[in-house]
């Protein structure tokens, strides 16, 4: 392990005469939105002065007449932006410190052409709010046909905010991101340029970004890309960046941040960190270095030469946890104790992205499960695997929390209120969460739990494969699971993923009883017999013969398996009896009940529909087995346990008597 | 007064009346109980019948109380309000007990009856709501006081999440620490409201406190080595209560008896406090006439 700590390490490596290396041989994307960016820091007045030049290139069939940018940044220029509205118009610190953020684009022009300055307007595709100004159209002299490549230069004024919703600044601290002028995507006919909501993330096509950032000379830098030279003056000094195949490009800078540098599978991997997470290192370089080994083993190589990982100071956590191709931000606090896996947890999910956003470049504003929900049904995989299936999220003071569980809880706070396809800034209220991560990890987990892990490790790797670099849509995900597994799932998908029905069943009753000896009158060798067969001199009296010898006895038993929720899925249904028998049927649960009746010379002990717990999407599991006896230990057990936690309540109440 | 004379007294009058010992015990089991029959019933509905309570037994059972607290959630906010209006009625039956306990422990009118502890019950529950009033203006004082510190402490710590830990953290002891020395000095006022039949509540509250400034160590010292034998029975029961298997019936009999044995234990040493204290107020203040 080659590890080196130390706060100039970053300077030395940026003193590297690394001039103009080209870093992919052959393009790994269409690379048809290419920046080239020249920026300075102003430290004191906490803005970056940017100068921007777009190639962008039309690989749509259709001519355009315009362009379309993202102005992300003014999503925080004041409490009647679409973002501040959509969180009840509270801007919080931005309020509180008036330190709002905004963009201004001072000119934009075509290359060597005319000036595009005074056709610009803001456009607000979603909400309609006239206050908005986080997208604008810039009309085109001439009209661009397909194939054709257009240069726009703009120059651009960006205030950072105080730390505020993944960016800003906080003293001498600065995350950058969503900061410049950055070209909407023109994608089946039309432009994809939302607003920028509360609840939605990005959308951009792939590129070449050469980004030069100056700055005051303290400044540790750390960005999306690699660094290619370094220049300095007395007081400053200029950081060249150059990022390949990507969408996006964020950069950090501070001057107090330690440095942590290892290599893992040909991968550089840089962490700036707050010296008071020093203890958080090895946990964060560990669970990199794991998650790079399992996602290489199971789609493929992290293609990229580096990864930096952001672990933000004191302060500003409102920048943590959050991912940018090659580069992704942290989050811990001083001396967690080792069983709250939340740095592990966030590096897991956040380096994740690189596949699941970063090159797999789903839209997050309209389809934000193909990014979140992918990646937290991968975080879990890679948690469970490395962190225990029971102990994935929490192990501290006797309590014990998985990712199942953590999915599961937030899922079951809003099972039936929405559905998961659905643009993320329509979700009800409190809803991303839910059915953006939770549920469609869930949806995932349980499909992986129909076809097995082996099929559903194919499905991903091909999804992943075939989609790299490109936009694919929902339905290029069910195409791919038909595809694989060679079965149509549309009955699946529609229901789990465009449906918001609940799917629960239950084992409703469970019986069990001796089988009563036969009475009456049966045809036995086409004979009519009364049975019980009666002693001669005992008919008169009509008493039975009991010096018959009577069969062993037989119990029937009753298991009545219910769908209290609209989804159908088949479903297993396990019966276990006293002697050890056991019992496996499958129901295809169109029906709303089924009822299975077993006679067996044994009793039935319980019954459970979904055994295994393959259907992790089931809402209620508690209900899905049946004893014929009551289990009283549990109960007890609980009992006793609040009973002692209401005395101990009281017991504190009793001092103040 | 000796703190050890005072204590060993202390001691030999709780065995003296191991009835009031019992009597608070029960009350404290009867009215958990209370609290805890809604949510027998609503477990027993949720998995009386289900092979999902042996998650409970077997480890954390997380899910049982995630779908717990989401199917059950009418239940959970019920619960809360019924811990609320039990934890206010076990509130005033304390201050009403008091009287009886102390009356006892002071031995005023002789040896111990029923019908005397609940006549003192009774004739000093108003003053002790009084005085419960005015101690709750100290300890909100006090709370006030530590808030007061936290801009500070935060402008000092803003940039050290290190310094930001400790400062919460020594904020919070010293609230607790503070809230504990209102109550050791809010017994003092009863003790002597009892033992000097005082009616002045606010009066004697002041001088509960000069009482204890004047004797600080000797009653800080009480204090701290009665609530150090709490301290040791919590551990030994902390100790004793992770080797309990509860996989078995016997082991949740086990279990209950052992919780059941320190809730009894730690009764016991709150009852140590007061009658502790008693002794040694009597054997320092010096005699004051009655009714002031």
């Amino acid at each position: 392990m080659k590890k080196r700590i130390c706060m100039t390490g970053m300077i030395l490596l940026f003193m590297q005469p690394v001039w103009g290396q080209i870093i992919f041989k052959k393009p790994m994307s269409p690379r048809n939105a290419n920046y080239r960016m020249n920026v300075t820091l102003d430290v004191e007045k906490k803005q970056i002065a940017g100068h921007e030049i777009l190639t962008w290139q039309n690989t749509s069939r259709n001519t355009i007449r315009e362009l379309q940018f993202h102005l992300y940044m003014n999503a925080f220029k004041n409490n009647r932006s679409t973002f501040i509205r959509e969180q009840g118009g509270r801007a919080g610190i931005l309020e509180k410190h008036r330190a709002w953020g905004w963009i201004d684009v001072t000119s934009i022009k075509i290359s060597n052409g005319p000036d595009l300055t005074s056709g610009m307007e803001f456009i607000h595709p979603d909400d309609g709010n006239e206050d908005d100004q986080t997208a604008i159209r810039v009309p085109l002299p001439k009209p661009l046909r397909p194939g054709q490549e257009i240069q726009v230069e703009i120059e651009f004024i960006t205030q950072l905010p105080r730390v505020y919703s993944r960016n800003g600044y906080y003293n001498d601290f600065f995350m950058v991101a969503q900061w410049f002028p950055k070209v909407g995507v023109f994608i089946d006919g039309a432009w994809n340029c939302h607003q920028f909501h509360k609840n939605t993330e990005f959308f951009a096509n792939y590129g070449v970004y050469e980004v030069d950032i100056t700055l005051p000379k303290e400044y540790i830098v750390g960005a999306i890309g690699l660094l290619q030279k370094t220049v300095e003056t007395a007081s400053t000094k200029t950081l060249s960046f150059r990022a390949e195949d990507v969408h996006d490009f964020a950069w950090t800078a501070w001057p107090h941040f330690q440095v942590a540098e290892e290599t893992h599978r040909g991968v550089e991997i840089t962490l700036l960190y707050d010296r008071d997470h020093e203890s958080a290192v090895p946990r964060y370089m560990d669970a990199l270095k794991k998650t790079m080994d399992f996602f290489a083993d199971w789609i493929g190589e992290y293609p990229y030469p580096n990864v930096t990982i952001i672990d933000p100071p004191t302060g500003c956590m409102g920048v943590g946890g959050m991912e940018y191709p090659t580069f992704f931000t942290a989050e811990t606090y001083w001396n967690l104790p080792r069983g709250i896996l939340l740095p592990e947890m966030v590096v897991v999910h956040e380096f994740g992205h690189n596949y699941w956003y970063g090159m797999v470049g789903s839209n997050e504003f309209e389809e934000a499960w193909l990014d979140e929900g992918i990646n937290t049904y991968t975080e879990a995989k890679i948690m469970n695997k490395y962190y225990g299936k029971e102990t994935s999220y929490v192990d501290f003071l006797g309590i014990r929390f998985s990712e199942l569980d953590e999915q599961r809880y937030w899922y079951l706070r809003r099972v039936r209120k929405d559905r998961i396809l659905r643009k993320a800034w329509t979700y009800i209220g409190g809803g991303y969460g839910t059915f953006s991560y939770a549920k469609p990890a869930l949806m995932l987990q349980t499909l992986e739990n129909m076809i097995g892990q082996k099929t559903m490790n194919i499905i991903m790797r091909t999804f992943f494969q075939r989609w790299k670099f490109k936009h694919p849509r929902s339905q290029d995900f069910i195409d791919v699971v038909n595809r694989v597994t060679g079965q149509n799932y549309d009955w699946y998908f529609d229901q789990v993923l465009k449906g918001s029905n609940e799917l629960d069943y239950t084992v409703a009753s469970v019986w069990t009883g001796k089988e009563k000896a036969p009475k009456g009158i049966f045809e036995i060798d086409r004979e009519k017999t009364t049975l019980p067969k009666l002693t001669e001199e005992k008919v008169e009296s009509a008493e039975e013969d009991t010096t018959q010898k009577t069969p062993p006895d037989l119990f029937r038993s009753v298991v009545q398996v219910h769908r209290k929720g609209e989804v159908i899925i088949p479903v297993e249904v396990l019966t276990v009896f006293a002697n050890g028998d056991s019992i496996r049927k499958v129901w295809d649960g169109k029906e709303r009940w089924v009822e299975y009746e077993f006679l067996k010379p044994t009793k039935l002990v319980f019954a459970t529909v979904d055994p295994d717990r393959r259907l992790v999407l089931d809402s209620n599991f508690s209900n899905n087995s049946r004893t014929v006896e009551p289990r009283r230990k549990p109960i007890s057990y609980l009992c006793a346990r609040f009973l002692y936690w209401f005395e101990t309540a009281l017991h504190l109440i009793s001092f103040f008597g | 007064m000796k703190i050890w004379k005072a204590f060993s007294t202390g001691i030999k009058k709780i065995n003296h009346h191991k009835r009031i010992w019992f009597l608070l015990y029960g009350i404290q089991f009867v009215l958990a109980l209370i609290l805890v029959l809604p949510l027998r019933s609503q477990w027993n509905a949720m998995i009386g019948h289900s092979l999902a309570g042996q998650e409970v037994l077997q480890g954390f059972g997380a899910n049982v109380f995630i779908e717990f607290i989401t199917h059950y959630a009418q239940t959970v906010s019920s619960e809360m309000i019924l811990l609320f209006v039990i934890g206010l009625v076990y509130l005033t039956l304390t201050l009403f007990l008091n009287g009886g306990i102390l009356g006892s422990f002071s031995q005023k009118y002789g040896e111990y009856s029923a019908n005397v502890f609940f006549k003192n019950c009774g004739h000093y529950f108003g003053r002790f709501v009084r005085l419960f009033l005015f101690s709750l203006l100290f300890i909100a004082g006090a709370f006030l006081a530590l808030q007061g510190l936290e801009t500070p402490c935060g402008r000092i710590a803003k940039d050290s999440e290190p310094l930001r830990v400790i400062f919460w953290l020594a904020r919070h002891l010293i609230l607790l620490f503070l809230v504990f020395f209102i109550n050791m000095v809010f017994d003092y006022a009863k003790i002597m409201t009892v033992l000097e039949e005082r009616r002045y509540m606010i009066k004697t509250g002041l001088r509960a406190w000069g009482f204890v400034l004047k004797h600080l160590w000797k009653t800080l010292g009480l204090y701290c080595l009665v609530a150090t034998i709490g301290l040791a029975f919590f551990v030994l029961y902390t100790l004793a209560g992770k080797s309990i298997e509860v996989s078995t019936g016997l082991g949740v009999l086990l279990l209950f008896l052992w919780q059941q044995l320190y809730a009894l234990g730690r009764t016991w040493v709150r009852l140590l406090f007061l009658a502790s204290q008693v002794t040694l107020y009597k054997g320092t203040s010096e005699p004051v006439l009655l009714g002031e």
